[in-house]
């Protein structure tokens, strides 16, 4: 049996629905089986809340949530799991950095830099921000040869840039964007960079330290995992300077009726009951990750979307947006003369589930000049044959709506 | 309805009326905006004189709003928002029985077999909202 028919067989939704063809891997992904053990096994014979019971039940839920910071930490390679706080998604966890820690910091005529390829995600949080507080955001934008340059952020950035935040890989249109190099130029000025890499984490390895960037998220339901968990990675630097949205019990050092004091991040994102089931989860897709061939992983996604990009050759009606790296596993495409809802709309009645709009990146597409999408995204489960059927539905859609 | 069912339905309403929309033409003054945040559609309906619209959006909504405008044609405001709240009630309950267009019974039976309200009442709420509230 190849890797792509083992890890398959480690998805049990597709014993449930054999004849799914599911590309919809950007929005989110499928779940690993032994995430599924992992959080049922909490609900029958794990279940407590945690910190605060002085019972063997509860030490062990404590410890197990606690080690997964660590688990996660060196899934990174950040310093320590002090670094690794626990979030619903990586939305919220760009909302804490950007109430959390830039707001207060942020003044009139100062500017936040973002990249034109963000989801909305990572451009609402610091439009707001800016809005409240007079400064500019800023938009690095796709150069001629459709990347972004680091030599165009250097432009952007000067002594009044607060913040940079750019995604690792565009959820839109499936663009490996140069992390590294981004955040270098970034560094130079002492500026400090957020990494959002929803798209990356499942298949692309993170080394926090190597790339050098500040804070990274990301979230759970997009590497196997469950829906409602995420990541915010905050470097050493800026560790001591996130403040929480929310805050409750559990988080605090002292409160008294005039004044309290709160425990430092990571402990601080940690108000009420924790989701202490689905860190657990997101901690099993962790494992998943580590034992994951991710090498080999990323070959047989970059397989499948150049068989796709090649295959669509053949269909003159089908206009690919040329901006995607076949690492992503991402491709935007447009049927001439038909909206990407109705062909996502009559590619699932071949049940095959791709997504159409304009996938949470309106400013892009405004850019682009285009009104939506579709979208296919590829993962570890799926198949070549799944791309052949994907063609000819194409093609049987491009015949049927002449 | 079965497939083969929603498939002709396509090819003999929505498919043609979607690729020459009647009445699908940018106009000055004043407009009402139909759009669907959730998907992206997003058609201008122009109220001045005779109603036109204007805008990008799925086949289905397209269609759907080319027949508003065969049936606004010629209509004063009241019947316009008779006619416009008899296929909203129509296409809710699943129900054509009350209507006298065998396009618009067409559009009652595609939201029973694919759902996609949203997408058929688009133009047609925008534009009884419009009629309710000026």
């Amino acid at each position: 049996m190849g890797m792509n028919k083992i890890w398959r067989s480690r998805f049990p939704i597709f014993q449930h629905h054999p004849e799914l063809v599911y590309l919809d891997n950007a929005a989110t992904t499928q779940r690993v089986d032994s995430v599924i053990d992992a959080m049922q096994e909490f609900s029958i014979s794990e279940n407590a809340s945690i910190h605060r019971g002085i019972y063997n039940l509860s030490n062990a839920a404590t410890n197990r949530f606690e080690d997964t910071r660590h688990k996660i930490a060196k899934f990174l390679n950040a310093k320590s799991g002090e670094n690794i706080g626990f979030t619903k998604g990586s939305t919220e966890s760009i909302n804490v950095v950007a109430k959390g820690y830039l707001e207060s910091r942020l003044s009139k005529d100062d500017n936040v830099v973002v990249s034109i390829l963000e989801h909305h995600a990572n451009f609402l949080p610091w439009q707001d921000v800016c809005k409240k507080k007079g400064a500019e955001l800023r938009i690095l934008r796709l150069d001629g040869d459709g990347k972004l340059s680091p030599e165009s952020l250097a432009e952007l950035v000067d002594k009044r840039t607060r913040l940079v935040a750019v995604n690792h890989i565009s959820n839109a249109l499936g663009r490996i964007n140069p992390v590294t190099s981004l955040i270098a130029k970034c560094k130079k000025r002492n500026v400090p960079v957020l990494i959002d890499a929803a798209q990356s984490a499942a298949l692309h390895s993170i080394d926090v330290e190597k790339m050098g960037c500040d804070f990274l998220v990301f979230s759970g339901h997009k590497m196997f995992g469950p829906m409602g968990t995420g990541v915010l990675y905050v470097g050493d630097n800026y560790r001591e300077e996130v403040e929480p949205l929310v805050v409750g019990g559990g988080m605090i050092e002292s409160v008294s009726e005039s004044v309290s004091t709160y425990r430092p991040f990571p402990f601080n994102l940690d108000a009420g009951t924790p989701n202490v089931q689905g860190v657990l989860g997101l901690g099993a897709a962790v494992d998943f990750l580590t034992q994951l061939d991710k090498d080999a992983a990323r070959l047989h996604v970059a397989r499948l979307t150049s068989k796709f990009t090649q295959g669509v050759k053949s269909i003159a009606e089908i206009k690919l947006v040329p901006l995607f790296d076949e690492e992503s596993g991402i491709v935007s495409f447009n049927v001439n003369g038909i909206h990407a809802h109705d062909v996502a709309g009559f590619l699932n009645r071949d049940n095959i589930a791709i997504r159409a709009g304009m996938h949470c990146t309106q400013p892009l597409l405004d850019e682009l000049n285009l009104d939506a999408t579709a979208r296919v995204s590829f993962s570890i489960y799926n198949e070549e044959e799944e791309v052949d059927r994907l063609i000819s539905s194409l093609q049987k859609l491009v015949d049927f709506w002449k | 309805m079965n497939r083969e069912e929603i498939e002709r339905l396509y090819k003999e309403l929505i498919i043609p009326e979607s690729k020459a929309p009647y009445r699908f033409e940018k106009k000055d003054g004043t407009s009402v905006l139909a759009y669907n945040p959730v998907c992206g559609d997003k058609f201008k309906i122009f109220t001045d004189g005779e109603v036109h619209f204007h805008g990008h959006g799925c086949a289905l909504s397209k269609a759907s709003g080319s027949l508003l405008m065969k049936q606004l044609e010629q209509r004063h405001e009241g019947e316009a928002k008779e006619i416009i709240h008899q296929f909203v009630t129509a296409v809710k309950s699943g129900t054509a029985e009350s209507l006298n267009s065998d396009s618009l019974s067409t559009l009652v039976a595609l939201k029973n077999y694919d759902g996609r309200e949203d997408c058929i009442l688009l133009t047609w709420n925008a534009m009884l909202n419009y009629l309710e509230t000026k």
